[in-house]
């Protein structure tokens, strides 16, 4: 299987003052191309640096196991990856459609910015300084600079979850339709099990430090989802609950 | 001052400037002080306007802007590219800081004799003083701004594809900008004090020479005149500087600037009329 990304038994201790603290262990896992997997876990379980693992960021300590990427080993800044981490990092000085623009340009690809923003429903703030827009705004900004970078694998850190309820639901819309069109493999993160649900392929369900993949959901609503009817579907509140004992297990551990 | 219109503004501050030359003109003319000590306005302004009709006056002033301009310029580049690249590397500033805050808190006045030495009783010495005073505060100012640029901005243009270049243009420079900026300001009165008072000390011309000379013959009303000239030189620069600070500033929420629209509700997608924070109006 030509998977975009796969980890094999992938383990990594930070190292401190303290001695080696182990933060991943024996992390196995892959993403088809178009497929999204979710990695569920607990907060501060080691979810992220999974993540920027796979980007090529550095490290707390060196890991270990295998780390490929489109087939190949990692290696930073891979310009396969797109990384839309969880705070904001949109380049303040420079309007939303400048910073789209600069994400294609870096990546040396033909963007049209005033196209990605009407995606994102920014037609009418491309002008606008990531100062003057609300939260959801930005999110859907750094959507369109992440889209910019026509990447075969997404990475995504929790991205939606400093929003209120209604502006997730209407990003979560707006993602799932630019991710249908995109058709690359999303690694998602998340500590929500609604959010997993409604977005994933796949779930991962992680432990608490040091993070492992302790159980493997797949999730079978069909596409394209309508999110506001997902909780009248049996299988949605069944795998709610699976979900729910396989993370209270995880937390015993 | 808020409230008011910049004509408004202009005009509260050009009556200050007034009532003060007035309070100044009435004191000495009722002899509350001796115009000997003080001259007075009239008396000032008409020596500026015989000043500033001699050729011999205007290569004073051309002298003094040169060494002043020339000194900015070199010490600010020199500074910021010696800023960066400590800011790059901070085993260099470890090495290097005490050397630097050595230097930085020397009274570089007091270094002026070795300038002539070096560079002769011409421009070139009040150069290098100037140079002196504004390569460190530059270069302070700019390791201290670089230390606050945010990571993580860093690293979305690395995740981006950006290399170091992308990286020097597009976040550390303009993040920090407003310190560049900041110490240009600091920088011009190090400028116009280094080089006014380095000819006062070693010089043939210039417009501290001119003070020298005047001082020289008692001419009160001649040494208050060139300071007007030497305050308005300055003054015009800073005028310069403050407006490339505004523009430096323009994307940030409280910056002003006519370029970006000014912030105001927006209309989120997501439904009804909301303000920027995204809560239900």
């Amino acid at each position: 299987m030509n998977a975009v990304c796969e980890l094999r038994g992938v383990s990594l201790a930070a190292r401190s003052r303290a001695g080696a603290v182990p933060i991943l262990h024996d992390v196995s896992f892959q993403v088809a191309p178009g497929e999204l997997v979710c990695v569920l876990g607990p907060s501060g379980c080691g979810k992220s640096t999974i993540l920027n693992a796979v980007s090529g960021l550095q490290l707390p300590g060196r890991p270990t196991g295998d780390i490929l990427v489109g087939g190949a080993p990692r290696r930073p800044y891979n310009s396969d990856i797109a990384y839309m981490v969880q705070h904001d990092t949109l380049l303040p000085w420079r309007t939303v459609r400048q910073n789209v623009a600069l994400a294609g340009k870096l990546r040396r690809v033909a963007v049209d910015p005033e196209a990605l923003l009407r995606g994102v429903g920014l037609g009418d703030e491309a002008d606008y300084y990531p100062a003057q827009l609300s939260g959801g705004m930005r999110k859907r900004a750094q959507l369109a600079r992440v889209l910019a970078q026509d990447p075969r694998i997404l990475l995504m850190d929790e991205p939606f979850g400093a929003l209120d309820f209604q502006t997730r639901m209407a990003i979560y819309e707006v993602f799932l339709d630019r991710w249908t069109e995109l058709g690359c493999g999303i690694v998602f993160v998340t500590h929500d099990l609604g959010e997993a649900i409604a977005l994933a392929d796949r779930i991962l369900v992680m432990s608490r430090r040091p993070a492992t993949v302790v159980k493997e959901f797949t999730v079978s609503l069909p596409r394209p989802r309508a999110l506001r009817e997902l909780v009248h579907f049996p299988e949605y509140r069944e795998l709610h609950e699976e979900l729910w004992s396989a993370l209270a297990l995880s937390e015993a551990r | 001052m808020t409230g008011m219109g910049p004509w408004g503004r202009f005009a509260v501050r050009l009556a200050v400037i007034v009532a003060l030359l007035a309070v100044w003109q009435l004191v000495v003319s009722v002899g509350l002080v001796d115009e000997f000590y003080l001259s007075k306005p009239t008396v000032v302004f008409a020596d500026l306007a015989r000043l500033l009709a001699e050729p011999a006056v205007h290569q004073h002033l051309l002298v003094t802007s040169r060494e002043l301009l020339v000194g900015l310029v070199v010490g600010a580049v020199a500074g910021v590219a010696a800023g960066l690249v400590m800011g790059a590397i901070p085993a260099l500033y470890e090495a290097t800081s005490p050397v630097i805050a050595t230097l930085y808190t020397l009274p570089r006045l007091a270094l002026l004799p070795l300038f002539v030495l070096w560079f002769g009783i011409g421009e070139g010495s009040k150069v290098a003083l100037v140079v002196s005073l504004v390569f460190f505060s530059m270069l302070l100012n700019t390791y201290s701004g670089m230390r606050g640029v945010d990571r993580s901005l860093v690293d979305a243009v690395r995740l981006m594809g950006g290399g170091r270049w992308a990286v020097l243009r597009e976040v550390t420079l303009p993040a920090i900008a407003p310190w560049l900026v900041a110490g240009l300001r600091i920088s011009l009165v190090f400028a116009v004090t280094g080089s006014v008072v380095g000819e006062m000390m070693v010089s043939k011309e210039g417009l501290g020479f001119l003070l020298i000379q005047k001082s020289g013959t008692f001419d009160t009303a001649g040494v208050l005149a060139i300071l007007v000239i030497v305050a308005v030189v300055a003054n015009v620069l800073d005028v310069l500087f403050s407006a490339v600070e505004k523009r430096a500033r323009r994307w940030s929420r409280d910056g002003t600037g006519g370029a970006a629209p000014a912030p105001r509700r927006l209309r989120s997608r997501s439904g009804g009329t909301r303000t920027m924070q995204g809560t239900a109006a």
